[in-house]
């Protein structure tokens, strides 16, 4: 008996926290599939089912426009933050150097960084440069704030791996660029899809750099464009078209995340334990 | 195929560390196999990386093929491994594990690698798990693949780093044969490194025996057996190992601690009066005197002996015989060579590998028999052995 009661508790206690997380996400998606007066109709459902919401959003150009941007710079800094982050991480795991310990300190130490603390001189900066509202003025300081995690991901994943896997390679022909690339960089997959995913997640996430280093369309991203929406009116509060907006873009994450949660698990927690 | 020489090559993981190999020469001829064999931390491992490539030598020189190789690339030298954990990739099937070595060279034909790899999977057997993973396949079975992926390339010669030792005892001597029957077929160079000495003395054309980094011996298998260089081979070679016994010299006699007998015929120098030496017994040299005509006995020695255990095997019966030895350095001295191939070293006794019909059993005293002749003598002090006929102590042209 008691078993069982500990089962309707750990039901109980885990619904409520679902319900806890999904509420607000469920809020949204009512919302944006509401009509203009309805928003304000303090009923959870829409009286009116409307995808109206839905082609507003994707006629406004704001809106397409920073979803291109998002996408792009998203991709951008994850595909060279991997890149790097392999390169990076195979050298720590692999490699005898000076200062390899001082490496991973540092990089470490940049991810701590307040986000806030840099983005007055960045944008100070990247007006100097040229870099202001392009996607690499968004995308480099992604970069320098993901590269530290994926790094870590990939050492401890590269540091798994038998080492003679490697030595297999070269005995049979490989040089150390093709062993890497054909042998070690395929067996630390689930660890370059968990630094890939958390790259991208920051990337698509992030509000602070998005709204402080961009001006226009050219490189604004979805988060910070939400800001500056508008309703069909002035007059009219843009809550619903901002809903719809909101899902569009939480749609993609949370497929990733479905998809992927295995390997964001295991990619982890690997290196902590065998297995 | 591909002769492979070490000249007096050492390796030293760290400027000032002891070396872990120490000025080791050593020429495999086209064609040869010969065994790297010691106890673990001798070194042979080491020997083998290095003429792998996948460690630099701290001094002399490697040859390949008559060529220096000391600076070349693993890839240059065209050798193939097969490595203790079979390092399978485990992410690619059999047939792109067998394909790998030849994939890397882009310009070679598909169809080509096609023909090779089923080449070699019909020589191993392995066309029906072709398109398995590493993961789906048994202990022999990848055992095979890392061989089929290491033939796949036709490579200039074979480095094996104990690739039986993750197989259980009854495979272990199936591939053994295997490997024997492949390197006759192919005719290959191979080096091959174990610590095992049954596997050393039955594949090896020749076995080279290292200690601490040193070779002790290099010699084929018989030779090995019946002329050990000093005491430490004479321990390793051999199964039950020889037995090594603290002995003196007395006028023309040889003192054991349970027996006396003529000192052997054919040393190299007259054993001074009083010198103590180490004598080296093997358990198959002693036999139990009631199953002995009075024509052999008359030829050896008997003694009485009380064996306190004995183990019955089915082709002979061991019997062990507990001595009291001397507690002096020649006693110490043999009890350390004991310890460093992996006995206890607790207890001095003897032990007789008899013939099977014998009525010897635990508890009782017995009557052995030995022929002098069959007595290997060695040095107290630096181990060497004291034949005439005796290899010369290793020493690198």
């Amino acid at each position: 008996m008691t078993r069982r009661a500990a089962r309707l508790g750990w039901t109980a206690a885990t619904l409520l926290v679902v319900a806890y997380a999904l509420a607000p996400v469920a809020w949204i998606v009512s919302l944006s599939l509401k009509r203009g007066d309805d928003v304000h109709a303090r009923r959870f459902l829409p009286s009116d089912w409307t995808l109206e919401n839905y082609r507003a959003v994707f006629r406004t150009p704001l809106f397409t426009a920073a979803l291109r941007n998002s996408i792009g710079i998203s991709l951008m800094s994850t595909g060279v933050s991997v890149v790097l982050a392999a390169l990076a991480a195979y050298a720590i795991a692999r490699l005898e150097f000076p200062g390899r310990r001082w490496v991973l300190g540092t990089a470490l130490a940049v991810a701590m960084f307040p986000v806030i603390s840099i983005v007055g001189p960045l944008f100070e900066l990247w007006r100097t440069v040229g870099l202001y509202d392009t996607w690499p003025g968004l995308a480099i300081p992604y970069l320098s704030f993901t590269l530290p995690l994926s790094i870590w991901v990939l050492t401890a994943h590269f540091r798994q791996l038998p080492w003679e896997l490697e030595e297999a390679a070269i005995m049979d022909g490989a040089t150390r660029w093709q062993a890497f690339r054909e042998v070690m960089v395929p067996l630390a997959a689930p660890g370059v899809a968990t630094a890939a995913i958390l790259t991208f997640l920051f990337a698509w996430n992030d509000f602070v750099f998005g709204i402080s280093l961009t001006s226009t369309d050219r490189a604004r991203t979805v988060p910070a464009a939400l800001a500056f929406f508008t309703g069909a009116s002035q007059f009219q509060h843009p809550a619903a078209s901002i809903a719809a907006a909101a899902v569009v873009v939480t749609v993609p994450v949370v497929a990733l995340v479905l998809v992927f949660q295995r390997r964001i698990v295991s990619g982890l927690t690997s290196g902590a334990v065998k297995g | 195929m591909a002769s492979i020489s070490l000249h007096h090559v050492s390796k030293r993981f760290a400027p000032g560390a002891p070396p872990v190999v120490d000025d080791v020469s050593l020429a495999v001829a086209d064609g040869e196999l010969v065994v790297l064999v010691g106890p673990s931390g001798c070194g042979k491992s080491t020997v083998l990386r290095m003429i792998a490539g996948l460690e630099d030598l701290t001094a002399g020189e490697l040859r390949i093929g008559e060529v220096r190789a000391n600076e070349l690339e693993p890839r240059a030298r065209d050798l193939a491994m097969v490595f203790q954990s079979y390092a399978l990739y485990p992410h690619l099937t059999v047939f792109e594990n067998l394909a790998f070595p030849l994939r890397l060279d882009r310009r070679r034909a598909d169809a080509e690698v096609r023909r090779k790899v089923s080449e070699v999977a019909g020589l191993l057997e392995l066309g029906p798990l072709l398109d398995r993973k590493p993961g789906q396949l048994s202990g022999g079975q990848r055992q095979r693949v890392a061989m089929g992926r290491a033939i796949v390339r036709e490579p200039r010669g074979f480095l094996f780093d104990e690739p039986l030792s993750n197989l259980d005892a009854k495979l272990r001597g199936q591939v053994r044969v295997e490997i024997a029957r492949l390197q006759r077929r192919l005719g290959a160079t191979m080096v091959y490194v174990t610590h095992d000495q049954v596997e050393a003395m039955t594949l090896g054309d020749r076995v080279a025996v290292l200690r601490r980094g040193r070779l002790q011996q290099v010699d084929r298998p018989r030779a090995l057996y019946e002329r050990p260089a000093n005491a430490f081979v004479a321990a390793f070679v051999g199964a039950p190992a020889m037995n090594l016994v603290p002995a003196t010299v007395e006028d023309g006699h040889l003192v054991l601690p349970f027996a006396r007998v003529p000192a052997p015929a054919g040393l190299a120098a007259p054993l001074p009066p009083g010198a103590p030496v180490i004598a080296g017994l093997r358990p198959e040299d002693l036999a139990d005197a009631a199953l002995l005509g009075p024509e052999t006995l008359r030829r050896g020695t008997t003694f009485e002996a009380a064996v306190d255990a004995t183990e019955w095997l089915g082709p002979q019966q061991l019997a062990y015989v507990p001595y009291d030895a001397p507690g002096d350095d020649v006693a110490a001295t043999i009890r350390g060579l004991a310890r460093e191939l992996g006995g206890e070293g607790l207890r001095t006794q003897l032990v007789a590998a008899l013939d099977p019909a014998t009525r010897v059993r635990g508890g009782a005293t017995a009557r052995l028999w030995l022929d002098p002749g069959r007595l290997h003598l060695f040095d107290a002090r630096t181990g060497e052995s004291l034949r005439r006929d005796a290899p010369a102590p290793y020493s690198p042209r």
